[in-house]
């Protein structure tokens, strides 16, 4: 089965590094949207449908945690898995973006294998 | 029992953090020593971000212009350098800096939070005067050094 992904982050470079990092992991996808900032997220996922969301958490305008809030008081998109990828290892960060709603939480740097096996570890990959 | 310098010990956790992030995010070669032959000069690109938190502070960094081209062209993918806009460059040192400067704090700082403002370069080199709130370290790349400062605010 192959994935549709939407990539939160408002960083240009790091979202096409994201993206790159899927491709050379091996991780399938069909589908890779692009979103600078919660708000954008929102405005994707009004229109179309994602199987995960990899999401930043300082952005303008509307931030990774804001976002995680958001989702998780909708009841169509909670469903929906959400991988944060962030710079911030410390633990009360991880701790509290857990307790809001994400599923996992990858930080940066990381090698390409550590965000795939999340990616998969997310979405309940069989076999993987 | 020996006395542990923190300033030390901090300026070390920076230096890995710095190394950790080039070498895996960056796929760039940290030399433990400078190469024999020095690398020819070339302008710098210096790029800022504050953080707040516990504490606060301000992150730098300085790369030579030629050395954040090929960093770039690494993180990108691109196959030849020389194509990659100067707006492309900007924002792959943007990220590093981002990088750099968050897993530094969660190294050193490691149960606050921090929230990092978005980074940018600037026209001026680093102006962090030396001191207890000033870390600093200095990595060797083939093609040049690179130098990062974090600075404190308010007591340490």
């Amino acid at each position: 089965m192959a994935y549709r992904v939407l990539i939160v982050d408002d960083s240009p470079a790091m979202r096409s590094f994201i993206r790159r990092v899927m491709d050379v992991s091996g991780f399938e996808y069909s589908e890779c949207f692009e979103a600078g900032n919660g708000q954008e997220a929102l405005e994707v996922l009004n229109r179309e449908w994602v199987d995960v969301i990899l999401t930043d958490i300082n952005m303008p305008e509307m931030n990774g945690e804001e976002l995680v809030r958001t989702l998780e008081q909708d009841e169509k998109l909670k469903s929906i898995p959400i991988l944060v990828v962030s710079t911030d290892a410390t633990s009360t960060r991880i701790q509290q973006m857990l307790s809001l709603g994400a599923r996992g939480y990858v930080t940066k740097p990381f090698p390409p294998e550590t965000l795939r096996e999340e990616l998969e570890r997310v979405l309940e990959v069989p076999n993987a | 029992m020996p006395e542990i310098d923190v300033h030390v010990q901090f300026d070390e956790a920076l230096a890995t953090a710095a190394r950790e992030v080039l070498e895996t995010m960056f796929f760039t070669t940290v030399l433990d020593e400078p190469p024999e032959e020095a690398p020819e000069p070339s302008t710098e690109l210096h790029a800022k971000l504050s953080f707040h938190g516990d504490p606060s502070g301000n992150f730098w960094l300085g790369v030579p212009e030629r050395t954040a081209r090929t960093i770039a062209s690494n993180f990108l993918g691109a196959e030849d350098e020389s194509e990659l806009s100067q707006e492309k460059v900007a924002g792959v040192i943007c990220e590093m800096v981002n990088m750099i400067c968050g897993a530094a704090l969660s190294r050193i700082e490691s149960h606050s939070v921090f929230r990092l403002d978005t980074p940018t370069l600037v026209d001026e080199a680093p102006q962090a005067e030396d001191g207890p709130n000033v870390l600093h370290c200095r990595l060797s790349l083939e093609e040049g050094d690179l130098q990062v400062f974090l600075q404190r605010k308010g007591d340490v």
